[in-house]
């Protein structure tokens, strides 16, 4: 919308899908238990996984089938208890600088202003803030908070912190994005407007991205697969790929293909 | 339109506060006046408001008085610093380290709990009756509410906001600077305000003991020379002082917590 093709943000990489082969992240016959007491629960068991590079992949299934867990395990956040993990070839134990992570909430620190949290994780890596200055300043701006550069986050709508968080998110080009249900907290027009823009988004950069919701409808709208959950013990029933043409736009909520995949989706919850 | 409302209400709040303490003094001159209570014991308003004038005529005129306001000012700002600096060293060793907070914690609470200001005459005998031992004994007073809001500050750093700086594999002192000292800021600014108070409390009752000079000794003078009206005065400046020292910590924590801050 706001991005033409002949605007590019400039990508560290040339073009990640042609320099990958296999998959970015491999995921076999992973387990995760938590203790409780004397009692031990199974939060993940037996997932296997494969995603390849530039894939939109969403992970959908009713709450407590771990698939936070799963994602966090794939952020190094959280330690796995059996099972391989692995991230370009590399067993997962501690979080990535090629990973960007969005929650929930968006997490901003209310002491700084919109540009300084869209930079923060530049001040943690160490990097020079000179050079990814200009680059913060044009996220911002294609997101349409160009007016709230040097705004705090508490002047912003909920709507609107969330896209200082993907911003943030962006900054250092990671080559994978964790969402963790980074909409859900918002009402429907705002999430189907941060929609259109992750699509537009990823249009642009075909960027991995790993996208946890409780939506069917979003994910059917974002994914080219879908991982289906079950709960208790968290399973990966079954990855079914969304037959739907891209690029994907608001024309798209209302195509019959659209319903169709929606449909087959809520059919595999039963 | 309820910024409004809540302005008018606490505008009609004070006056309400007002009318009660008028009507408290207009009893306390009637219960004088009629000659139930000796001046001896408890001075009317009128006579105790006559000495506070003539002090702070005094103080500004460069009398005896001032010297005696700003030292004990100075033991109780400089108390108050020191405390501020071992509570803050202390309190993010203990937060930061868990082992010693596992350790530390309950002989902590115990030495808290203790009455500090029975320790006021060994203080004095260890620092002198010169201005340390009072700086000394405000810090001692001061220290403790420092201590705990430090360290409950940095214990209750938002989750998430951890959780961002774990995924960025951001280090510990990164993770201090960026994330936790700035969450806990308001923590410790609530131990701040109480601690500036008790810092004059520490002062005074380290003067009480022993001094060469500050507002205790006056206080312990006029005393004994059942100046009461006077005594009275100098407590009232005592508490002038102790409201202004809040307000002035007050007002640093609006400029550093701005974002804590309603808007407008």
């Amino acid at each position: 919308m706001v991005l033409g093709n002949h605007v590019r943000i400039v990508s560290r990489t040339e073009d990640p899908v042609q320099i990958a082969a296999g998959p970015i992240i491999e995921i076999a016959n992973l387990r995760k238990d938590y203790r409780l007491g004397d009692e031990t629960l199974v939060a993940l068991e037996n997932v296997s996984l494969s995603v390849a590079h530039g894939e939109f992949i969403s992970l959908v299934g009713p709450s407590g089938c771990g698939k936070s867990t799963l994602l966090n395990i794939i952020a190094g956040l959280t330690p796995k208890s059996a099972g391989t993990a692995k991230l370009a070839a590399n067993e997962i134990v501690a979080p990535s600088r090629q990973i960007g992570m969005m929650f929930q909430t968006p997490v901003l620190l209310p002491w700084r202003t919109n540009l300084e949290n869209v930079l923060l994780p530049v001040e943690v890596f160490g990097l020079s803030k000179r050079e990814f200055i200009d680059r913060a300043r044009l996220l911002l701006d294609l997101v349409g908070l160009g007016p709230f550069i040097e705004r705090y986050p508490n002047e912003l709508s909920g709507g609107m912190q969330q896209r200082v968080a993907i911003c943030r998110m962006l900054l250092c080009d990671p080559d994978v994005l964790l969402m963790d249900e980074p909409f859900s907290a918002l009402d429907e027009m705002t999430r189907e407007f941060l929609n259109m823009e992750l699509l537009r988004i990823w249009q642009e950069r075909r960027k991995t991205v790993i996208f946890v919701t409780h939506n069917i409808g979003e994910a059917v709208l974002l994914s080219d697969r879908i991982g289906v959950m079950s709960a208790r013990p968290g399973r990966l029933l079954q990855v079914i790929d969304i037959e739907l043409a891209r690029p994907r736009t608001k024309a798209t909520l209302v195509d019959p293909q659209y319903f169709r995949q929606v449909t087959r989706v809520r059919g595999l919850f039963g | 339109m309820t910024a409004r409302m809540s302005l008018r209400r606490r505008a009609s709040d004070h006056a309400v506060a007002l009318a009660i303490i008028a009507g408290g003094v207009v009893v306390w001159e009637a219960v004088c006046r009629l000659g139930l209570v000796s001046a001896l014991v408890l001075p009317a308003p009128s006579a105790v408001g006559k000495e506070f004038v003539g002090i702070c005529q005094e103080i500004l005129d460069g009398g005896p008085l001032r010297n005696d306001t700003l030292v004990t000012l100075y033991e109780s700002v400089a108390g108050f610093f020191l405390a501020f600096v071992v509570a803050f060293i202390g309190g993010t060793l203990i937060a930061e380290i868990p082992l010693l907070r596992r350790v530390m914690m309950p002989y902590l609470v115990a030495i808290n709990a203790a009455p500090k200001i029975a320790l006021a005459p060994l203080i004095v005998v260890w620092f002198g009756f010169g201005i340390s031992s009072k700086v000394v004994m405000a810090a001692l007073i001061a220290f403790f509410p420092l201590l705990i809001n430090v360290v409950s500050g940095l214990a209750n750093v938002d989750l998430q906001k951890l959780k961002l700086m774990h995924s960025l594999a951001a280090s510990p002192w990164m993770t201090f600077r960026k994330v936790k000292l700035p969450d806990a800021l308001p923590s410790v600014f609530a131990g701040m305000k109480i601690a500036i108070v008790f810092a004059v409390v520490g002062a005074v009752v380290g003067e009480f003991v022993g001094a060469e000079s500050g507002l205790g000794l006056v206080i312990k003078r006029t005393d004994y020379q059942l100046d009461v009206a006077q005594t009275f005065a100098v407590v009232a400046l005592l508490s002038l002082m102790g409201i202004l020292l809040f307000y002035a910590v007050e007002w640093s924590e609006r400029r550093m917590l701005f974002w804590t801050m309603p808007k407008n």
